[in-house]
């Protein structure tokens, strides 16, 4: 009961938020909406790494994927924000489908580097398809959306419009991962041979990882086009791969509230580090170093898995 | 009548240059304790690895139930029925002991996306019948009070009966059993001999053995298959190969009389 407690009142302050920092600054609830957006990423690369145990470093091409579409078909074909979201995410879901299809037969570090030469190359057709994508020049105007003839002006809807999403997508993916699919992608990735040879096939599951991964991505992809109403390639480096990866590490893989945690950490960090610019990126550093060597299953690592969530076991039944 | 459930015609194996089967003809017939034996090397689990599809024979065939599975894959011969448990137990250490069963349940494997984001009472009670069935599995193990316990805490010949219940999950009909007794105490041994001949007969399952403990094959084999070096060199019932010189030969070494 009092984890019912401690989550009504987490609720309360997320929804309450807005009034107290708008007052303040625009600027913190601006980080709150980032810590929304990199949430949902790393929670879906968590479903990838954490769950499936595949190593992929080309998470922000799939963002980039999500934004681009959302972009493209928001200013070309005016649609309504509400029904380009979910398109955005199944185009990026399909991209993730592809893409998981042929890299799934590497392991480790190799389908570490294909991946990330991945997100390079979605990078580059970014900045070199011009006709479409205007190059590096990126996409402008990308129209706010809409709802009931309100349309989003402020921080503050994009604020409540984000934690919607993230928690729907905490819900969706943690039914998900506790399920017959999310024991199954486990197996896989502790031993892919076990895997086999009790039935489970793990190709299937590590395309699913990979579409459902890529899916969320593209869910944040067409909320950050459409927040920023501005899309160029610069969002979508190897660099923001690494982030999502390192924001999945810290908080701890196999651990959809580690992945929120990671974010928030990785997100407002450099942020509190401003006034000491040069040496930010030292500090974030030397900081992934120190929680590599003492606690490398990230702050809630998989130790606070939910044991047996399949059902519990009938006491004195069977007897 | 005896009808075959498993047979091997002429199969080879070879890595390259290493021949690890030569030729091997091997029948598995209903309802039988089929053991394995042979010194260490002489390619005991590289049969069990041809059968369950880890590895595909360089030549010959492999029928079950008649039908050629060659080249099917791991997941599908569990599919078809087959099950084994490894030499090395291969347990998910930091799940528990239910879960390890769970993984290997046929319904688990095939649940839906859809279906487990809505996660409707169907499905519920669906999960809670699956549940109940493994639970089931744990008790012919006798491990039915360790479900909630993480695998990794298990002593070592618990781990190979966890390992035994999670192949009985997937259903299987052919069960093989890759050294089971391995580590175990006398009394343990006892109590596997007595679950093993328990899943013989009462649950109806063909049981093929690979197994150190000559006292144990001796006591629950109907059939025994002897290798050496990738070949056959004798097959019969334990008296029979109590007395086969090639088989005194091959364990303890000299010339053959005669």
């Amino acid at each position: 009961m009092n984890r019912k407690l401690f989550v009504l009142i987490i609720a309360a302050l997320l929804l309450a938020l807005p009034l107290l920092l708008g007052q303040v600054s625009e600027f913190w609830l601006h980080v709150m909406i980032m810590i929304g957006i990199f949430s949902i990423l790393s929670m879906g690369l968590n479903v990838i790494i954490g769950y499936a145990g595949q190593f992929a470093l080309g998470h922000a091409a799939f963002y980039g994927i999500g934004a681009y579409t959302a972009a493209l078909l928001l200013i070309n074909y005016d649609l309504s924000f509400w029904l380009v979201l979910p398109i955005s995410a199944i185009v990026t879901g399909f991209f993730g489908f592809l893409l998981g299809t042929p890299v799934i037969r590497l392991r480790g570090d190799y389908l570490g580097i294909v991946t990330l030469g991945f997100g390079e190359i979605v990078r580059l057709i970014f900045v070199n398809w011009v006709d479409v994508t205007r190059g590096p020049m990126g996409l402008p105007g990308i129209p706010a959306p809409e709802l009931f003839g309100y349309s989003f002006s402020g921080k503050i809807e994009f604020y409540y419009l984000i934690l919607v999403l993230v928690v729907i997508t905490y819900f969706v993916i943690n039914r998900i991962v506790h399920s017959g699919i999310g024991l199954n992608m486990l197996t896989i990735r502790e031993d892919e041979r076990l895997a086999a040879s009790i039935g489970i096939r793990p190709n299937k599951y590590k395309i699913m990882a990979f579409t459902i991964g890529a899916f969320f991505a593209g869910i944040a992809g067409a909320f950050w086009a459409a927040y920023i109403s501005y899309v160029s390639p610069d969002a979508f480096r190897y660099l923001d791969s690494v982030n999502i990866l390192a924001m999945v590490i810290l908080g701890g893989s196999g651990n959809l509230a580690g992945s929120i945690l990671g974010a928030s950490i990785l997100v407002v960090t450099p942020e509190l580090l401003r006034y000491v610019s040069e040496y930010r990126m030292l500090l974030l550093g030397l900081a992934i170093v120190l929680m590599m060597i003492f606690k490398p299953t990230g702050f809630w690592g998989e130790k606070h898995r939910k044991l047996n969530f399949y059902g519990k076991v009938q006491k004195g039944e069977g007897k | 009548m005896m009808e075959n459930v498993l047979e091997l015609e002429r199969v080879s194996v070879k890595f390259g240059g290493l021949v690890a089967l030569n030729e091997v003809d091997l029948t598995v017939r209903r309802g039988e304790i089929l053991s394995i034996i042979g010194p260490n090397g002489a390619g005991k689990t590289t049969l069990f690895n041809i059968m369950t599809g880890i590895y595909t024979p360089t030549s010959g065939q492999i029928r079950y139930k008649n039908q050629l599975i060659n080249k099917l894959k791991p997941y599908k011969r569990v599919g078809l029925g087959i099950a084994r448990t490894f030499q090395n137990t291969r347990l998910l250490k930091n799940m528990t002991v239910l879960e390890n069963v769970l993984v290997a349940h046929k319904e688990v494997n095939t649940e839906g996306v859809f279906a487990s984001i809505l996660a409707r009472s169907s499905l519920k009670q669906k999960r809670q019948a699956i549940v109940q069935e493994c639970m089931e599995k744990l008790e012919i193990v006798g491990l039915a009070d360790k479900a909630d316990q993480l695998a990794g805490s298990l002593p070592y010949g618990e781990q190979r009966l966890l390992e035994i219940a999670r192949a009985l999950a997937t259903g299987c009909e052919l069960l093989l059993l890759d050294e089971p007794a391995a580590g175990m105490n006398q009394t343990e041994k006892r109590e596997l001999i007595k679950k093993i001949l328990q899943l013989s007969k009462q649950y109806h399952i063909e049981v093929l053995l690979i197994e150190h403990d000559i006292q144990m094959i001796m006591e629950i084999s109907d059939r025994i298959v002897v290798l050496n070096y990738g070949q056959k060199i004798a097959e019969g019932t334990p008296s029979e190969i109590q007395n086969d010189p090639l088989v005194i030969q091959a364990y303890l070494g000299g010339e053959v009389e005669a």
